[in-house]
C-alpha cells in the first residue's frame, strides 16, 4: 500500500488498494476533476452529419478474425470484397443503384468500391467492412479488393480513456 | 432384449446462429470438399423496410430422411441407409447418374466432376466411428447444432425433442 493511503476495513488481499486517490474504486474521480475532465460520466451528444453527408460506420463479419484471416481462401470466398452499404432512400436521392461503383470521400481521403443498396442501415449512415482494400500485394486474394476504411477515417479518440473513436467521420458519396 | 439400434439425428437451434459459416468451412476441411462445392450451407434471409427489419440465418444439410427418395431411385445401391439412420453414398458403387440429386427434396447433394460421384453430408461417419462429433457440431461457436441418438432417452437431443417445439422441414420425406 502506498504511504499516505487511508486505512479501510479488510480486503481479500491484505492491504490491497486501487491506485486511485481514495484507494477504492471511484465513481467520482478526483484526478479527472483536477485535470479538468468531467469527474462523473456525462453524456455529450455526438456531432451529426451535415446535410448531404453520411456518418461512416465500420465493422467486421463473423467469418474473419479482425482483418487477419481475410486472405484465407476458405474464408475469403464468403466475402471477397467489401461494398458500401447505403440506405435505399439515400441511394435514390443520389441516383445510385445496387452494384454501382461509388466514390466515398472524407477530409482524409477517398476510396472507390461497389454500392450495396439495402434497407439494413439508417439513411444517415453508410457502412463498410473493415480489412479490405489492402495494399500488401502478398495478400494475394485480398490486395485491391474493395476499399479500406483506414483511408477515410479521421483521427478521433476518447479524451479520458484514449480509445479510438472510429465512427466520428462524415463522408460524401457520389457515383464514380 | 437386444439394444435398440441407434438413430442419429441433429437439432438445429437456428435462433443461436450468428452466420459465421464455421460449419461450412469445418465440413470442407474434414471431408476434403473443394471450395466450389459444399455439403452444408446457410439459408440467409433479411426482410422489411428500415427501421422495421428482421434477419435470420439457418444452417442446413442432408436431413437423413426416414424414407430417402435418393435411396429409392439409386440404380446401383450406392446410396443407402445405414442401420443407425444415416444416408450415405458408397463412392465405389456410384456411377454418377445423378438421379438422387433430382430426387432429393432438400437439394442436399452435389456432383463432383473431378471424382465422377455424388457427395452429401454423412454426419461425418468416420468421426462417429472414432467417438467424435460431426465436424460442424464440434466447431459451432454458438452451439446451434445438437447431435445425438434419438433412441437414447438420456441424450440432450432426446431431451430437446421431448420438451421443445420443433419442426421437421418435410416430415413426409
Amino acid at each position: 500500500m502506498p504511504p499516505g493511503f487511508p486505512k479501510y476495513g479488510t480486503t481479500l488481499n491484505a492491504d490491497h488498494r486501487f491506485i486511485t486517490k481514495s484507494g477504492k474504486i471511484e465513481l467520482f474521480s478526483e484526478r479527472l476533476q483536477e485535470a479538468n475532465y468531467d469527474p462523473l460520466p456525462v453524456y455529450h451528444a455526438p456531432a451529426q452529419p451535415p446535410s448531404g453527408k453520411f456518418r461512416i460506420i465500420t465493422g467486421r463479419r463473423a467469418y474473419f478474425t479482425h482483418a487477419n484471416s481475410t486472405n484465407n481462401a476458405w474464408l475469403n470466398q464468403f466475402a471477397p470484397a467489401n461494398g458500401l452499404w447505403l440506405n435505399q432512400s439515400a441511394a435514390d436521392n443520389l441516383g445510385i443503384a445496387d452494384g454501382d461503383r461509388v466514390e466515398v470521400a472524407s477530409t482524409v481521403g477517398a476510396v472507390r468500391l461497389k454500392a450495396k443498396v439495402t434497407q439494413e442501415i439508417r439513411p444517415d449512415c453508410v457502412f463498410m467492412l473493415h480489412g479490405y482494400g489492402k495494399k500488401s500485394k502478398w495478400q494475394r486474394l485480398f490486395a485491391g479488393n474493395g476499399g479500406s476504411d483506414a483511408d477515410l477515417l479521421e483521427t478521433a479518440w476518447d479524451k479520458v480513456s484514449g480509445n479510438a473513436a472510429l465512427h466520428e467521420t462524415f463522408v460524401s458519396v457520389r457515383k464514380a | 432384449m437386444a439394444a435398440r439400434p441407434k438413430r442419429y439425428a441433429m437439432v438445429v437451434d437456428s435462433k443461436k446462429c450468428i452466420n459465421c459459416k464455421a460449419c461450412v468451412v469445418a465440413c470442407r476441411a474434414e471431408n476434403s470438399v473443394p471450395l466450389a462445392y459444399s455439403r452444408n450451407w446457410m439459408n440467409e434471409e433479411t426482410r422489411g423496410v428500415w427501421p422495421k427489419l428482421m434477419a435470420a440465418s439457418q444452417p442446413e444439410q442432408c436431413h437423413q430422411c426416414d424414407h430417402p427418395a435418393c435411396v429409392r431411385v439409386c440404380p446401383t445401391g450406392a446410396s443407402h441407409r445405414t442401420p443407425d439412420g444415416i444416408v450415405v453414398v458408397n463412392e465405389a458403387d456410384c456411377v454418377g447418374c445423378r438421379y438422387c440429386m433430382i430426387a432429393c427434396p432438400y437439394n442436399a447433394r452435389f456432383f463432383r466432376e473431378d471424382k465422377g460421384v455424388v457427395e452429401k453430408c454423412d454426419f461425418c461417419v468416420k468421426r462417429l466411428d472414432r467417438g467424435q462429433l460431426p465436424a460442424c457440431v464440434e466447431t459451432c461457436p454458438s452451439k446451434v447444432r445438437i447431435f445425438g441418438d434419438m433412441n437414447d432417452p438420456k441424450s440432450r437431443l432426446a431431451e430437446l425433442l421431448n420438451n421443445r417445439e420443433y419442426r421437421v422441414k418435410k416430415p413426409e420425406a
